[in-house]
């Protein structure tokens, strides 16, 4: 009970830590891709800002708005995506609610947020609104095979070397799949990180799978009627969300700590534990999104569901033969 | 009582969920009082954005769906022509999706 009471006290801890990280890595992610683009860019605290920003200016509610639905989607989003974040290992920390709750729930907690943000955006009662959640839902139709198939390979080959609570994320954590196989099985692990990167930016609805949210096409898509403090609260979830994605590559392929391989324990193993997991963090930040957000322009809503359905599943499932193949042998 | 849900391998407590859901809303609601609550009703600014354009009359709740059949143009013409409304090719469908389950579960039993 006092253990229950305990952990409770903790949720609103790392709300907060979801939030300032999350933040954070926003700042780096826009101030990296302005030098890439030959420009300065804004400060690193820009997102706080912003986010400041907002929580002053006016709640706009549209008069063909669903009210209801359109101020409550935006605290949804939020919440749910801090939620997901109590089930995942950060850093060298287990998960908070660890023993609650798998991979599978993490992945079917994924799936709120984005319906938050379609639900808010066909209640905004813009068409332009329409436009983006009904494409939103679409790319989230496209981008769960792929996702589903890349968790349930790192899992069946928990199984398969006869690993006992395989769909526990301490324990996926625990065993990195890399040490379990051998050479065909790496090229098929590998496959399989590749096509979780990019699952990455479909997921945050970033650049090339920013359709939803195109600024330039649809002015802001799902987002277009929200203001104030409701949009404020979809750009906190956003950077949650960030977090929260990124945690979980982590967890299925990068679990390693640096404090055993320096031989530290105690609370300086978990502070070195820790560093190295915000290194892991900016790494998947800059390869995942700040990268390819520079380096590729914005697909067209079919392309989205062609690149996911075919070239992506293809891929992810060449990458479970290959695991399957180096297991049965 | 234990509250966790089991299956072969897979766990999950709702209680702690749905008690964890209703914390963070509780914070996320305090976020969101620290924002602005006031805007100017029945003004210029509570008419949705259309870039300036004036606004479309008439749209139905249809309408809504209208993204999906472009965008899955070619998904949505393949299922168009296999409802044929032929009630007996709804049946061979039908057990002929039973019968690829049945020998999956069957494999994967074997196996």
């Amino acid at each position: 009970m006092i253990n229950l009471f305990f952990k409770i006290l903790l949720m609103p801890l790392i709300a907060l830590i979801g939030i300032v990280v999350g933040l954070f890595y926003k700042g780096i992610d826009r101030i990296l891709v302005a030098r890439m683009q030959s420009r300065v860019g804004p400060p690193i605290i820009q997102p706080f800002l912003d986010v400041k920003k907002l929580l002053i200016k006016e709640n706009i509610v549209p008069n063909h708005a669903v009210k209801w639905i359109f101020n409550l989607m935006p605290v949804i989003a939020l919440s749910s995506s801090i939620v997901i974040l109590l089930y995942l290992p950060l850093g060298g920390i287990e998960p908070l609610l660890e023993g609650h709750g798998d991979v599978l729930l993490v992945l079917y907690l994924f799936i709120f947020p984005t319906l938050a943000l379609v639900l808010g955006g066909f209640s905004s009662g813009s068409p332009y609104a329409n436009i983006g959640a009904g494409r939103e839902i679409i790319k989230f139709m496209s981008y769960e095979l792929p996702l589903a198939v890349v968790v349930i390979s790192i899992v069946w080959l928990l199984s398969s070397v006869n690993i006992e609570n395989i769909f526990s994320l301490s324990v996926i954590s625990s065993n990195p799949p890399w040490t379990l196989v051998g050479p065909a099985g790496f090229m098929g692990l590998l496959l399989l990180f590749l096509i979780l990167l990019f699952v990455m930016p479909g997921e945050l609805g970033l650049v090339p799978f920013d359709a939803p949210q195109a600024e330039s096409e649809i002015a802001g898509g799902i987002l277009a009627e929200y203001s104030g403090r409701n949009l404020a609260l979809f750009y906190l979830a956003d950077a949650v969300k960030t977090i929260a994605v990124e945690s979980l590559i982590i967890a299925l392929f990068l679990p390693w700590g640096l404090s055993k391989l320096l031989g530290l324990s105690g609370e300086f193993g978990l502070l070195i534990d820790t560093l190295f997991f915000l290194a892991k963090l900016f790494v998947l930040t800059f390869v995942g999104s700040t990268f390819i957000r520079v380096a590729v322009a914005r697909f067209r809503i079919n392309q989205v569901i062609y690149v996911y359905w075919t070239h992506c599943l293809l891929i992810a499932l060449c990458g479970l033969v290959l695991v399957g193949v180096d297991v049965a042998l | 009582m234990e509250w966790i849900l089991r299956t072969e391998a897979g766990f999950w407590n709702p209680l702690m969920l749905f008690v964890s859901l209703v914390i963070i809303i509780g914070l996320v609601y305090l976020i969101r009082s620290f924002g602005e609550k006031k805007y100017k009703k029945g003004t210029e600014q509570t008419r949705y954005f259309f870039s300036g354009a004036p606004a479309p009359k008439g749209i139905k709740v249809s309408d809504i769906y209208w993204g999906f059949f472009v965008h899955m143009d070619t998904y949505y013409k393949w299922l168009k022509r296999l409802h044929t409304g032929v009630v007996n090719e709804y049946v061979y469908w039908f057990i002929l999706t039973l019968t690829v389950i049945l020998i999956i579960l069957t494999l994967g039993d074997l196996l």
